[in-house]
This record gives C-alpha cells, sequence and structure tokens, in this order.
C-alpha cells in the first residue's frame, strides 16, 4: 500500500505550534509501527531548507529520496484578495503532482494552512482515498474572534466544505469528532477520533531559530499557579488573571502567577490592564514568553498548580503534559478538556471568577485535594500515547487502503490526458483576481518542473502528460 | 500625444495620491513601531474588519509588515525569463495562454 503522507504542516510557520509538533509526532510513529507501507512525505518546494530539515528529522525512518515537493506558485495566502487565482491554480497542480505518484491513500496532515497548497479533490476527480486530521472548529463556534475578516471567513468556510469530499477524517478527540458530525454534517462512518498524546522531546528542526527574543531564561518562580498556552481571549486567561487576585495577599505571595508561553504585545497589554483593574500589582504577573521544552518541563515539575481555564479546545495538550510531569492540574469543565482531564473534582466553570478562586484557593492550600489531583494526572497520563494515536489512525488507513486497490485498478484504466484536464482546470478557475502574465509563466515552469521530476521518479505512471505533450509538439 | 493627453487625468490623480500614500505608511510605521499604539489600533479594528483587511494588503504591499510580504506579493516575471523557459515549459505556457486570458499587472 502506498501511501503519501502531506506534511507541509511542518513547514509553515506553525511548525513549532499544536499542529506542527501532532504531525510530526503522529508521522514519526506511524513511520516506526509500519514497516511493510510504501511511506512517501509530500512538501511543496517554497523553502529548499524545509526538505533538507524533513528528510532529518526522519532519518533513519524514511529514505530521503521518499521525501518529495511539488513546484507551485507561491504568495497563495488567500486572505489577500490578490492571492485567490494562484492559490487555487497551486491546488490544482498539487493534485495533479499526487495523481501521478500513484498512491493508494493520501494523508493530509492540515487542511487549515494560510501559507500552505493543501486541498482535498472531489472523489469524481481522483482515484486514490483521501484521508485528512481534523483539530477543531474553534473559528466556526467563535466567529466574531476568528473569522471577523470577510476574505478569512470565506477561506475558511471553503477549506471547511472540502471536508466532506475526505474519505476519512481523523479527529484529535471525542469532542472533535462529535463536533465535526453535528455541527459540518459530516457521515459518523467518515470520521474516527485518534486522539492525542504529550511529547516534550521535540527535535531541534521543530523548535530551534524559532524565537529571537527567548526570555525563558530569566529568574522563574518555584510553586508557581502556573498557564502554559496561547493568550487569544478563548483561552480565557483574562478570568485567571480575574480569580487568582481575588486570593489573600498570603496566599499570591507564597504561589506566584507565572504565564508562559509565546505572547504578543496586544495580549499582553490587555493582560495588564486585566491584572490593574481586578487589583494586582504590575510585579504580580510572571510572563515568560516562549518556552524552550527542556524549560518547560522544569515548569511543570515545580508548579504548585497548574491551570487551564480555555473555554474551547481541539485537545488540550498543556494540560496533559503538565499531569504527564506529576503536576496537580485542574481545568476548564469544556469541550476536549472533560475528556483529558477526566475527574469531574479537577474542573470548573470557566465563566464563574468566584468557583476558580474557590478550587485555586483549594488546589493551592488542601494537601489531601492536591494529591487526588496529582494522582489523577498520573492515571490520565497513561491513556494518551503516540504509539496507540498511531495505532488507531494504521487500522483505519489500511482498511481504507484496501478499498482503495480494488477500485483502482478500473479507474487507473480510464485515467487518460491528466495534463489536458489540467490546463481545463486551470482555465475553469473562477476568482476575483485573474491571473497575470507572470503567474502564467510562473504556473508553466512549476508544472514543467514537476512533470520532469515525475518522469524521473513514476516514470510509466505519467505516460499521459508524456502522451499530450508530445501530441501537441 | 493623444493618448498622452487621454491618460493625463488619471497620472494627475496618482501624483496627488502619493503624498496621501506616503503619509498613511508614516503613520501606519510609527503606530506598529509602539507596542501600546499598536495594541490599541489593532482592538479598534477588530470593530471594522473591511478596513483592517484594507489597511492590512495595504501593509502588506507597502512592505510595512515583514511577516505577509512574502506571501502577499504577486510573482513578477520578465519578458526575458519568457524567453528563457525549458522547451517543456514554454508549450505548457503556450497551452495556458491560449486557455487563459490574463490581466495587466
Amino acid at each position: 500500500m502506498r501511501l503519501v503522507i502531506d506534511l507541509q504542516s511542518i513547514q509553515t510557520w506553525n511548525h513549532f505550534r499544536g499542529v506542527g509538533r501532532y504531525s510530526f509526532s503522529l508521522v514519526k510513529t506511524l513511520l516506526e509501527q509500519a514497516k511493510d507501507i510504501d511511506f512517501w512525505i509530500l512538501l511543496n518546494d517554497q523553502d529548499d531548507h524545509d526538505i533538507a530539515r524533513v528528510r532529518e528529522l526522519f532519518a533513519g525512518l524514511i529514505s530521503p529520496e521518499k521525501v518529495v515537493s511539488f513546484a507551485a506558485p507561491h504568495a497563495v495566502n488567500e486572505t489577500f484578495s490578490d492571492n485567490g487565482w494562484r492559490a487555487r491554480a497551486a491546488e490544482l497542480i498539487r493534485s495533479h503532482f499526487l495523481a501521478a505518484m500513484s498512491p493508494d491513500i493520501v494523508l493530509t496532515t492540515s487542511l487549515i494552512e494560510l501559507e500552505a497548497v493543501v486541498s482535498i479533490e472531489s472523489p469524481f476527480n481522483r482515484y486514490y482515498k483521501s484521508a485528512v486530521i481534523l483539530y477543531d472548529l474553534i473559528p466556526l463556534s467563535e466567529p466574531k474572534a476568528y473569522l471577523p475578516n470577510p476574505v478569512v471567513r470565506q477561506w475558511y468556510y471553503r477549506k471547511l466544505e472540502s471536508l466532506h469530499h475526505a474519505d476519512l477524517v481523523l479527529t484529535i478527540s471525542d469532542y472533535s469528532m462529535r463536533d465535526a458530525i453535528t455541527r459540518l454534517g459530516l457521515d459518523p462512518n467518515q470520521c474516527v477520533n485518534i486522539s492525542a498524546a504529550a511529547d516534550l522531546i521535540t527535535p531541534e528542526g521543530l523548535t530551534s531559530g524559532s524565537f529571537e527574543g527567548d526570555r525563558s531564561s530569566e529568574l522563574i518562580p518555584d510553586n508557581a499557579v502556573l498557564y502554559v498556552g496561547g493568550f487569544d481571549i478563548r483561552k480565557n486567561v483574562d478570568k485567571l488573571v480575574a480569580a487568582y487576585a481575588r486570593l489573600p495577599l498570603t496566599i499570591r505571595k507564597s504561589y506566584p502567577l507565572v504565564l508562559a508561553g509565546k505572547i504578543g504585545d496586544v495580549n499582553r497589554y490587555r493582560l495588564m490592564r486585566v491584572a490593574k483593574k481586578s487589583g494586582l500589582a504590575a510585579d504580580e504577573l510572571h510572563f515568560t514568553d516562549f518556552v524552550p521544552d527542556e524549560s518547560l518541563v522544569a515548569l511543570y515539575r515545580s508548579c504548585r498548580l497548574f491551570v487551564f481555564p480555555s473555554s474551547h479546545e481541539g485537545f488540550g495538550l498543556p494540560p496533559l503534559e503538565a499531569m504527564r510531569y506529576g503536576a496537580a492540574v485542574i481545568a476548564a469543565a469544556r469541550t476536549s478538556l472533560i475528556e483529558v482531564v477526566g475527574s469531574p473534582d479537577a474542573l470548573f466553570d470557566p465563566d464563574d471568577v468566584a468557583s476558580l478562586t474557590t478550587l485555586l484557593d483549594k488546589g493551592l492550600t488542601d494537601e489531601q485535594f492536591r494529591a487526588r489531583l496529582i494522582a489523577n494526572g498520573a492515571i490520565q497520563a497513561t491513556k494518551f500515547s503516540w504509539s496507540a494515536t498511531a495505532q488507531k489512525a494504521l487500522n483505519v488507513l489500511m482498511s481504507l487502503g484496501a478499498q482503495s486497490t480494488i477500485e483502482r485498478r478500473d479507474a487507473v484504466d480510464g485515467e487518460q490526458d491528466s495534463y489536458a484536464r489540467l490546463i481545463s482546470s486551470l482555465a475553469a478557475i473562477n476568482t476575483r483576481s485573474k491571473p497575470t502574465e507572470s503567474d502564467l509563466v510562473v504556473v508553466a515552469q512549476s508544472i514543467a518542473r514537476n512533470i520532469d521530476f515525475l518522469r524521473n521518479r513514476f516514470s510509466g505512471n505519467d505516460q499521459s502528460v508524456a502522451c499530450t505533450l508530445s501530441g501537441n509538439g | 500625444m493623444i493618448k498622452w493627453i487621454v491618460v493625463l487625468p488619471k497620472r494627475l490623480g496618482r501624483w496627488m495620491l502619493c503624498p496621501l500614500k506616503a503619509l498613511m505608511m508614516w503613520s501606519m510605521r510609527e503606530v506598529l513601531a509602539n507596542p501600546n499604539m499598536r495594541a490599541r489600533a489593532l482592538s479598534m479594528l477588530a470593530a471594522h474588519p473591511q478596513l483592517y483587511q484594507r489597511l492590512r494588503e495595504f501593509a502588506a504591499r507597502s512592505g510595512l509588515s515583514e511577516n505577509t510580504i512574502a506571501t502577499a506579493s504577486a510573482p513578477n516575471v520578465s519578458e526575458a525569463s519568457i524567453k528563457n523557459l525549458s522547451p517543456l515549459a514554454s508549450r505548457i505556457y503556450a497551452d495556458l495562454k491560449k486557455a487563459i486570458p490574463t490581466q495587466k499587472h
């Protein structure tokens, strides 16, 4: 079975964030566990360094020749209105490239990527099976916060619509799966929860050089009330700051509030205002900014209480990481956090500042309660592993692949003139922005580079392209 | 000469916009350089998504935003590079030209 994994998710700026790390860990475990599958990794050619970096990341697990890149136009971020035509053209070129690779299955590790060229083609236009990982539908749940811009909204809805074309949607939590079925109307037979796991041993290539302003080396207090994660509104850190401010001063002095994670000026300014309004002194908020993995482990181990007040998550990696490293964890009783954290005693209503203050107080001062939280964390941490996640993914991919092999033989015989189809599909793109002469030149160069590459690497698979071109000549 | 007269109003309009564009770029650069002003501006713009989108695209086109310039700018290919295309790329380019109407950049 030939399984092509689209790993553009670790090429974009997301590569050091949740999606990139998830994709890396899952693919690494898949490569380790299924030696009999013919794996290929697909990237785009926007950055030459990426290909070498990805080959190095998976060294020993996949041969370097099987990490390939397709050429396509750059400047495909559709949230810039001028890029609409180029983005669609790049998607068609990717589909043409994929078809010539003759896969049984294409697994797309992330569909919602602004800088990458990702799409799920209609089953009528492809013979292979298409699987995709869906992380969450947070923008759909909170459109005011995440989709206020009509151009971004249009792009996001188009991507979600294409999920209906997938043969298999792999979700990272039970909550995400139910959300996809109810909100998007996906067929329950099409969706499988493969869950997630915590793994803080991230290789150099995924983190180094990501940030220049690493302030994690500053002294971070022990016994902290710790939060790790992003700082957008849904993370609900405002409520945590307000609830923390209601704790008695003696407790606050013993257990400082540490907010760890990359933070921009807008969010820092917002949280400083919340702190001031709630009566906290400026030095009572400790921002660490980006924290490398080794320091993060130390933070988890040394904190008094880990708090995760987020109102919406696709999975919720930080609380699982904290539990794995022995922290006492409390979290919001919302979305996937309920299945990750498990115990109802460790959950709180994220909209109720008073109840959060009560649980903070209990978690910091009640030793028996803390011990129960730590014991619960130890049990929960064993429920999630990359090995189990990869095995679940493999089981469903293998059965999908078996269907593909049967249906593919008939389809391949009818697969003629893929080049002519590509040109007519490019001509049929209907976007507000139209291509320029330069766009056509870049598209021609990209297709030519791909055809040359495919002829060399997959000789015989793309004969229709060769025939059509020589016929035209 | 006739062409020069016909396009004169368009050119005059463009000249008049030049100082405005420069003023706009200067203001945006000042705001972006100041964390507090930037934070306030972004929270205000959150209520006006259309305006935010226009400014964002303007910033990207003007090279004010380093993060987005690479993804926002369209390719600019010279006539010389069209002549230097490989035989295969030339043939594909000819097919594309035949099939797709283009716009002037």
